[in-house]
Parts: structure tokens; C-alpha cells; sequence
């Protein structure tokens, strides 16, 4: 149907993938800590923790070439690093699919058993 | 106009937040702001504007990711456009299965047969997709599936001890009071109704 090859991006070695693992994995936890901010949360450790290993990383490869960078640098380096872990994550999909199928079919022919909270709370 | 790798960048991010708000609060009490924003996204990743002419004056090359280009945009596009079909089918299938078998009401086989359809559609478009098939023929890219896992569990584990960190720093609530009776009372109320059909 169409290709999409992840060598052009210039990530082949297996360390840049368990690194690209990291900074998204990071990314997406300091998203999920700022947009659920509330008074019962203490996340500034986790959340400075997770913004310094997802930006240091992109920051260390737009300075890698003239020891500069920009804003626009880093977005581009943040696209690159997303977009990779979720192709990967992607490329997961039919081995969690079968196992989702798997799930499925246990569930088609499930029938619902006793609850025994209910016979607790009866007594 | 906004370049496209920076719409898509920050659409997935919309996406991410979205599922963040979505799972957010005691489930009778969800953000309100999570839908929006993750129809915002979704458009955001699907109707991505077009790559500027180099003669154009907000013309943009990349300065590292070399797939950029026009025809990167393209491919780009069809990977997302292919996955959302792929994964949303799968999503609302399982749904569908889930609420059709005899885990919530009585089994309903027309909602089954629905479910397992779209189910089918799912596994269908996967296996219509020439990306799968060379990426499970290549070696290399199969150790860097492997790969990828062991930086997510690796950073995981990292993750889940600056949280037991955290816990360990935070000073500690004294002990609440037990329940009195009214509140015993209340609570079982609340388990026999949720669990016993409100009767």
C-alpha cells in the first residue's frame, strides 16, 4: 500500500532506539503530569526528572553540529523523536492485536459468575 | 502558515493530553475538555497543511529529518490516516464485543457479530499493509522493535523509582479516623447498588 522507512531519518543503531524509547516514553509522561495538575498531586520531582531526560537529549542532537540551536531545531528534533516511537509502537500492533483478539474470544463466551462480594455484603 | 511537522508535533501532543485529562478524576467526574481536545488533535494530524514551494517566503527545510519533504508529508499522512482506520476499528470492535457479550447484560449476538466485523476490518487493513510486511522480514528493523521495548521498560522502572523517591520525600498524612456507622452504613449502600443492580 506504502512505505515508510525509518533509515532515512538517520536512526539505525540499537541504542538510538532504546534512547528514542526514552524521550518519548518522558514526553508523554511530563504531558500527562502537567495537564493533570491538582492540589492532591506532588509532581515537580517526576515532572523535572521527565522534561530533563525527554529535552536534554533533543537539545544535545541540535547542538551537535555547530554547537547552536533554535527553537526550530528542537521542534523538528521532537517531531522526529515522537514520530519514531509511534511508528514503532505501531509496528507492535498486529502481536497486540492477536492477543487482543485472544481476549475477545474468552470474552464472547464468557458467562458472568457469582459475585461473592454480593453474598458478603448480604450477610 | 504553521509548518506541518510542527501541526503534527503538536497535535500528537493535544492527543496525549487528551487521554491524560480523559483517565483523569473519579470516573463519574472526567474533564469535560478531553473530547474537544482530542477531535482538535485528530484534525490537527490528519488535516496537515501542505509543504511551501522553496520560492515561497515560509519555506522550511529540515534541518535533520530528511523525510520532510513533499513526499515525506505524503507518507507521513497515509502512515497516520492508515493507523487511526486501523486502531479505531480495533477500538470500537472490542467495544462492541465487550458490550455485547454477558459481562454487563444479557448476551446480544447481532451486537457480537457487529463487534467481531469490525474486528475483522482491523486485521484486514493490517494485513493489506506493505509497511508490516517488510518490516517483519527485516531483522534489523525487528531488533529495533525489541529494542524499543527494553528503553520503555528501562526508563519505566526509572520513572516508577523518582516516583517511590517522591512518596519517600513527601511528609506523611496522620492517620484518618475509621468510618462511623452512618459512613459504614453509606458505603455498603453504595457497593450493593453498584454491584447488585440497585435493588
Amino acid at each position: 500500500m506504502f512505505g515508510f522507512d525509518f533509515s532515512i531519518a538517520g536512526i539505525g543503531s540499537l541504542g538510538a532506539m532504546m534512547l528514542i524509547a526514552m524521550v518519548f516514553i518522558c514526553y508523554c509522561f511530563a504531558i500527562h503530569l502537567i495537564v493533570t495538575w491538582n492540589p492532591y498531586h506532588r509532581p515537580a520531582i517526576p515532572l523535572v526528572f521527565s522534561l530533563i531526560l525527554s529535552i536534554g537529549p533533543m537539545l544535545a542532537m541540535s547542538m551537535e553540529k555547530d554547537g547552536n540551536t533554535s527553537l526550530a531545531e528542537i521542534l523538528e528534533i521532537a517531531f522526529l523523536f515522537t514520530s519514531l516511537g509511534v511508528g514503532v509502537i505501531v509496528l507492535w500492533m498486529p502481536i497486540i492485536l492477536a492477543f487482543v483478539t485472544f481476549q475477545m474470544l474468552i470474552v464472547s463466551r464468557k458467562s458472568p459468575t457469582e459475585d461473592p462480594l454480593i453474598e458478603m455484603l448480604e450477610n | 502558515m504553521v509548518f506541518w511537522v510542527n501541526q503534527a508535533l503538536l497535535s500528537f501532543t493535544l492527543l496525549i493530553a487528551a487521554c491524560s485529562m480523559w483517565r483523569m478524576g473519579p470516573a463519574f467526574k472526567r474533564s469535560k475538555f478531553a473530547g474537544p481536545i482530542a477531535l482538535l488533535g485528530l484534525a490537527g494530524l490528519i488535516f496537515l497543511p501542505e509543504q511551501p514551494l522553496y520560492f515561497e517566503s515560509d519555506y522550511h527545510r529540515c534541518e535533520f529529518v530528511s523525510f520532510c519533504n513533499d513526499d515525506g508529508r505524503e507518507s507521513y499522512l497515509k502512515v497516520v490516516t492508515w493507523s487511526l482506520i486501523s486502531i479505531s476499528t480495533a477500538l470500537i470492535g472490542c467495544y462492541t464485543i465487550i458490550r455485547g457479550s454477558r459481562i454487563y447484560a444479557e448476551r446480544n449476538p447481532p451486537v457480537l457479530a457487529i463487534g467481531w466485523f469490525l474486528l475483522g476490518i482491523s486485521w484486514w487493513s493490517i494485513s493489506q499493509s506493505k509497511w508490516f510486511e517488510e518490516a517483519y522480514t527485516r531483522l534489523d528493523v525487528l531488533a529495533w522493535m525489541v529494542c524499543f521495548i527494553f528503553g520503555i521498560a528501562g526508563t519505566l522502572y526509572l520513572l516508577f523509582r523518582i516516583i517511590r523517591f517522591t512518596e519517600n520525600v513527601t511528609p506523611k498524612d496522620p492517620p484518618i479516623e475509621p468510618l462511623n456507622e452512618n459512613e459504614r452504613r453509606l458505603v455498603t449502600e453504595m457497593i450493593r447498588r453498584n454491584l447488585g443492580g440497585g435493588s
